[in-house]
């Protein structure tokens, strides 16, 4: 026990506040073991209340946040936005115009590349950051919509004009899913199902399953089971789950 | 030439390069007191920037330093570097105490013109410093990257610390940072008067950007965030007077050390002839404007949100985003794009610069939807001009619209505040008595002449003189 020693007599200098700094610290001998158990036992989920602040400006940080920590943070924020105290609502709402702008920034860079040297790969990262931009608008449902229609206009053209490459279709398809324009969606993936492709294949199930149609999901899935479809193992799952289902 | 005293603005990142609310503040502070010379000092993070205002003549000398350049230096420090070192390592140990930040021996022990770029590796003392502090903050990460930044930050502190500021009777800091520590180590050299005026809270805009930013981490987040909280501190603990905007900053200038007796409120002021003299024509259907620039802080997007609620529940509004959008392209296209698709094109207009004169004379309701503010001079004007006003919760405006909830709403809830603009519509008799009540108080409290005035005042008895001067 004499580990904990070191916080009930903790003098002020080094504290790794998470538990990979942590680790690295006992690695080197400059805190007890005793400190990662307690930084890794303490992690707290990011949108539990009450908020840790400091954990939210941490994440905030990242230069690496994908698009799940992103969207997350952002509900977070929001929330803060509403506090009474008027330095966390600031915070909260800065958050939000940071993680925006983040996001505006790289549309902008990609925008301007799009107009020197188009072409199919700066086309689909326009609209995939278009795409993510409006999965972190989930409170503001027109927002959302406003953005979703950038992605697919980026990706298919102002007037849906252009067919989307094979590349193209699991993103075209996932805005289309986003923006519940299932039949749109069907149509696009069109008679995937007849070329063996198998992911094609679970998007259709995806499609199916957005509007309801649990018998078609259990149908494809079902299908690709008899099959013996190379998949991974979270695929697997899925299908396991339909297959076995009575729908 | 000036019959007044001699005042030493000090500048930081903002007036006469950048405009804003605080560089508009300044160049009309030094146009309403034409007998008094001005002396600009000014602090810059490039050089060769462009002169955004045209100095007024009573702007007798201007200086600009950039932050981040490295001058020559010449000369030692009195008592050698280690006890120079010595001295900084005091310094260290009070800023991270929170105790009273002193600056007294670092400053004798500094001459102007020096600037100890490179002591921090030839002195052991100064050394022994560095890595002990490394040891204790950040054992586990890199050395160098403590190093750099730890030095980075010292360049910046000891390139103010050796300055030189122009001769005056009387030193102004707009601002804590490092135009306050320019005052405090000329006070401290000269024994001038140091009056200190923020407009935000320093310290707290700095450490709202290292929180959100994503190019500084661990412990040197905390190791700046202290840096700024200590040159706070150690303006309010040396300024002779501390002006806010409003109480609410005042308080936390006295938590952070300012002497109660010497922190005061000045509030902003406008031209009251200016805006209440406006002659205000109703025209057809109703108008809610935003005067502001096309930039995020604005958060000129909850205004189109906004904009697409309230074009739903009182046809015929025009919605006016009047100012400039030339600051930030990207959120400007975007922002034109969000209006197209929202429909509203024709009923959403950016105006660009303009004046807001001839707006406020057919304006229904002004809105502000900013994320952050100190005390916005559109409120003042819109109230002067006889305009209701619906607002974010920020800085003191709860204040300046009474807490009256109707017509206050948290950042970017769009909702809200669409429902206080159909409040607004709805109770137009209501409108004109508290539009009224607002008018009255423009005029007792937020009279420009009034507000620059009590800085004449201020300059007379602080100055060395103490003679009398036209004010």
């Amino acid at each position: 026990m004499a580990g904990f020693d070191f916080f009930r007599s903790r003098r002020p200098g080094y504290l790794p506040r998470t538990p990979a700094a942590a680790l690295k610290a006992v690695g080197t001998g400059t805190v007890p073991a005793e400190q990662f158990v307690y930084a890794s036992a303490s992690a707290k989920p990011l949108d539990e209340e009450p908020f840790d602040l400091e954990e939210i400006q941490r994440v905030l940080a990242r230069p690496d946040l994908n698009l799940q920590s992103s969207v997350l943070l952002k509900t977070v924020l929001e929330k803060l936005v509403g506090s009474k105290d008027q330095e966390v609502a600031l915070f909260g709402a800065e958050g939000i115009n940071s993680l925006e702008s983040r996001a505006l920034t790289r549309i902008e860079k990609l925008r301007t590349e799009m107009k020197r040297r188009p072409g199919e790969d700066v086309r689909r990262r326009l609209a995939r950051e278009y795409f993510e931009m409006a999965e972190l608008q989930a409170g503001s449902e027109s927002v959302r919509a406003f953005y979703l229609r950038e992605a697919y206009a980026s990706l298919c053209g102002e007037e849906g004009e252009l067919v989307p490459s094979r590349a193209d279709l699991p993103l075209a398809v996932d805005i289309l899913v986003a923006r519940r324009l299932l039949d749109e969606a069907d149509v696009l993936l069109g008679s995937a199902s007849d070329t063996g492709d198998v992911e094609l294949q679970l998007m259709s199930a995806r499609v199916a399953f957005h509007a309801r149609d649990f018998v078609a999901v259990a149908d494809i899935c079902r299908a690709l089971a008899a099959r013996g479809a190379d998949v991974g193992e979270e695929e697997k799952r899925v299908i396991s789950f339909w297959v076995d289902r009575d729908v | 030439m000036s019959e007044g005293p001699t005042v030493c603005l000090l500048v930081e990142g903002s007036y006469p390069f950048i405009t804003g609310g605080v560089s508009a503040w300044v160049q009309e502070l030094i146009a309403a007191l034409p007998h008094v010379a001005f002396t600009l000092f000014t602090i810059s993070p490039a050089e060769k920037q462009v002169l955004r205002y045209e100095l007024p003549r009573n702007v007798v000398g201007h200086r600009d330093v950039v932050l981040n350049e490295k001058v020559r230096s010449r000369g030692r420090p009195r008592g050698g570097g280690a006890a120079f070192a010595t001295a900084i390592r005091a310094m260290h140990a009070a800023f991270a105490s929170k105790s009273d930040p002193g600056l007294e021996e670092v400053v004798a022990l500094m001459r102007p013109g020096w600037f100890p770029y490179e002591d921090s590796v030839r002195e052991a003392e100064a050394w022994e410093m560095i890595v002990s502090a490394n040891a204790e903050h950040n054992p586990v990460y890199p050395f160098s990257e403590y190093f750099w930044s730890w030095k980075s930050a010292h360049d910046m502190v000891l390139r103010i610390i050796g300055e030189e500021l122009p001769e005056a009777d009387l030193y102004h800091a707009v601002c804590t940072g490092y135009a306050g520590l320019a005052a405090v180590t000329t006070k401290l050299r000269t024994g001038r008067a140091f009056l200190l005026t923020e407009h935000g809270l320093y310290h707290k805009e700095r450490e709202m950007e290292i929180k959100r930013a994503q190019f500084v981490k661990g412990y040197q987040r905390d190791m700046w965030i202290a840096m700024y909280n200590g040159l706070s501190r150690l303006s309010y603990r040396y300024a002779d007077v501390v002006v806010s905007l409003f109480e609410q900053n005042r308080r936390r200038q006295i938590e952070m050390g300012a002497d109660e007796d010497k922190a005061m409120v000045i509030p902003n002021g406008i031209d009251i002839p200016r805006f209440s003299s406006i002659v205000r024509k109703k025209r057809d259907g109703f108008h809610v404007g935003l005067v502001g620039r096309v930039v995020p802080i604005k958060d000129i997007k909850t205004f189109i949100l906004m904009a697409k609620i309230v074009a739903g529940w009182i046809p015929g509004t025009t919605f006016w985003c009047i100012g400039p959008t030339d600051e930030d392209h990207a959120y400007f296209e975007d922002c034109r794009s969000l209006v197209e698709s929202f429909q509203l094109t024709d009923s959403f207009k950016f105006t660009g610069k303009a004046d807001v004169r001839s707006f406020y004379e057919f304006l229904d309701v002004l809105l502000l939807t900013s994320v952050r503010e100190a005390q916005p001079l559109v409120i003042l004007e819109a109230f002067a001009a006889g305009l209701p006003v619906v607002s974010t919760r920020v800085g003191n405006v709860p204040e300046l619209l009474d807490y009256d909830e109707r017509f206050l709403a948290s950042s970017k809830d769009a909702q809200k505040l669409a429902q206080a603009v159909q409040y607004v519509h709805g109770h137009p008799d209501e409108m004109r008595a508290v539009s009224g009540k607002n008018r009255d108080k423009v005029d007792r409290f937020y009279d420009k002449t009034e507000v620059f005035r009590r800085y004449g005042e201020l300059y007379r008895t602080l100055s060395r003189r103490g003679t009398e001067w036209p004010g």
